[in-house]
């Protein structure tokens, strides 16, 4: 999943991605930028096809969060 | 605005999503110069404003900011020498008053109707101010693709990314339509196009006016021309064979109705080129319809300045595509517009007499008479677009709009002759003696009138002007010398 989250990131930011883990954090990622952190998640849903809560959009600050949102969305 | 327009942005929104999607589709003008600003005070910033002199100030205030009390219309922002481009609201219901909505003052859904009609209003009665219907997006998309409640909550995000690209779209055609770059004609194919059916072909593929989707098609084309938009015809036919057509079917037009006619077998671009030059436009002023996608994509290739929509293959989803597709963009529609084609009928009137008499009999047989009136709030209107849209008469290829004409100084013209009104046709705007611009639209070349226009100007008080070449107009090259207009500039 860290994987396929990694292929997006670098489809909406435009750049190579270094190795992501649960504690990599979304504002340390090359590109990020508040405004780019919403396309991320917008992405993101539309690939795994689940939507996040608004709480999520807000809350979510590394990748290990996202990936239990979308573990919980899909169990 | 000569270069890369700068535009500055007031919004209650979250404005970066907006403007990545301006700067991403501006490549057109060159990239844009954006500034934004947070609409608490817009007229406690007019400091920062005077300092980036924007070429366009975009205001978009959102309907989700709206609760008990609609934001004021900034109607003093308005007054400012600026070119404004204000999106309407999009409609809004909580679902409180049921139908009642619609006629309780204080719904929600009423009082943002009531914002957007004060709105028209002020556009109606400022010529600086100009509207993007944000409200026609939602309307197209709906409601849930325009608004994710999830990025206003996160981040004061009104649009959605993908409503967010059509508003950028709409904002950069309304600022192209500024600059000059309008479409002037359509051109249209007949088999297939402007009615179902082939000429000359019997049984299911004869000619049938009301095949569905036709007649709304021409009914489409006859609104364009109520609204000045010239009509032309390009068709791989037998000219007899389409002239009995017009003659035995009731299709709403004749072939007078069509400013050009192109009905031959010649390749479609040939046609354009030739149209276009008949028309006294250039090519980058047509919009091409033909059902058969063979003939668009050699229209493409050979003319790419030409817009050639892509038409579905269902005539009957013509207008809901077409409609979509924008492709007359105006800032104004003036009186002028309204007459084109009726004062474009009378040009080929004059252009026969021309054919047989002498250019100076012919002149003296057009009896014109010139009236200049001094610019004036009603009028700069038409010289604004006057400027846009003339480029072979632009003396020294400058462009103006209405906000940048409302405290200038100078004169248009009006030309009347025996085949009637031709209303305003040339524009002077003057910094002191010096003319700073001086255009002339092209149906009036070829009778002196630029004669008059200087001898008007020279007995009300001494001119002088500069020639400064562009790409199209050098026929103005040497209209001062002629006329012995002295140079602006002195010469070394």
């Amino acid at each position: 999943m860290i994987a396929a989250l990694r292929t997006v990131f670098e489809e909406v930011l435009r750049q190579p991605m270094p190795e992501l883990t649960s504690e990599t954090a979304f504002a340390d990622l090359p590109g990020w930028d508040s405004v780019t952190h919403l396309a991320l998640l917008l992405a993101v849903e539309r690939h795994f096809n689940i939507a996040f809560t608004s709480a999520q959009m807000v809350n979510m600050k590394q990748v290990g969060e996202m990936v239990a949102a979308l573990e919980g969305a899909n169990g | 605005m000569s270069s890369a327009p700068r535009i500055a942005l007031f919004t209650d929104s979250a404005p970066q999503l907006l403007a990545r999607e301006l700067q991403a589709q501006a490549q057109a003008f060159g990239g844009i110069q954006l500034q934004t600003y947070a609409f608490t005070s817009p007229l406690a910033v007019q400091e920062e404003l005077t300092a980036f002199a924007p070429d366009v100030v975009i205001v978009w205030l959102c309907a989700e900011a709206v609760n008990d009390v609609c934001p004021e219309l900034p109607e003093a922002l308005f007054s400012l020498p600026y070119t404004f481009i204000v999106s309407t609201m999009v409609s809004r219901d909580d679902g409180t008053c049921g139908s009642a909505a619609l006629t309780w003052h204080h719904s929600l859904k009423r009082r943002i109707l009531q914002w957007n009609s004060r709105l028209m209003q002020l556009a109606e009665s400022h010529n600086n101010l100009h509207l993007v219907d944000l409200d026609a997006i939602q309307s197209r998309l709906g409601r849930t693709t325009t608004f994710d409640p999830r990025l206003w909550e996160a981040a004061s995000i009104a649009l959605t990314p993908k409503a967010t690209e059509l508003f950028a779209k709409a904002i950069l055609q309304t600022i192209a339509a500024l600059r000059g770059s309008i479409k002037k004609v359509v051109v249209t194919d007949l088999d297939n196009t402007f009615w179902g059916g082939i000429t000359g072909e019997s049984g299911a593929d004869a000619v049938n006016p009301d095949a569905p989707g036709h007649p709304a098609y021409r009914a489409w084309l006859r609104t364009l021309a109520k609204r000045g938009i010239l009509l032309a015809i390009a068709s791989h036919n037998d000219r007899p064979a389409v002239e009995a057509l017009f003659q035995t079917h009731p299709l709403g037009f004749t072939l007078d109705d069509f400013q050009a006619c192109e009905i031959n077998w010649d390749p479609k671009a040939q046609m354009l080129t030739r149209i276009a030059a008949a028309l006294n436009v250039s090519t980058d002023a047509l919009v091409f319809i033909d059902d058969r996608k063979e003939q668009r994509e050699q229209v493409r290739a050979a003319l790419p300045e030409v817009t050639v929509p892509e038409m579905p293959s269902d005539p009957a989803n013509w207008i809901e595509f077409l409609a979509a597709e924008n492709l007359f963009e105006i800032p104004q529609i003036t009186e002028d517009d309204t007459l084109r084609v009726q004062t474009f009928k009378d040009a080929t009137l004059r252009a026969s007499m021309a054919e047989t008499l002498s250019r100076e009999a012919y002149i003296a047989s057009l009896e014109q008479t010139l009236i200049a009136e001094p610019l004036n709030a009603t009028n700069c209107e038409r010289a604004a677009q006057l400027t846009q849209r003339c480029n072979r008469f632009n003396m020294r290829g400058t462009r103006h709009t209405a906000a940048d004409l409302a405290h200038r100084t100078g004169w248009v013209y009006r030309l009347r002759d025996r085949f009637g009104e031709m209303g305003i046709i040339s524009a002077v705007i003057l910094e002191g003696d010096i003319i700073e611009t001086w255009v002339m639209s092209c149906r009036v070349f070829n009778r002196d009138v630029e004669r008059l226009i200087l001898e008007h100007l020279k007995g009300v008080a001494p001119i002088r002007g500069d020639y400064v070449p562009t790409e199209r107009n050098t026929l103005c090259a040497s209209i001062y010398q002629t006329y012995g207009i002295p140079p602006a500039t002195p010469t070394l």
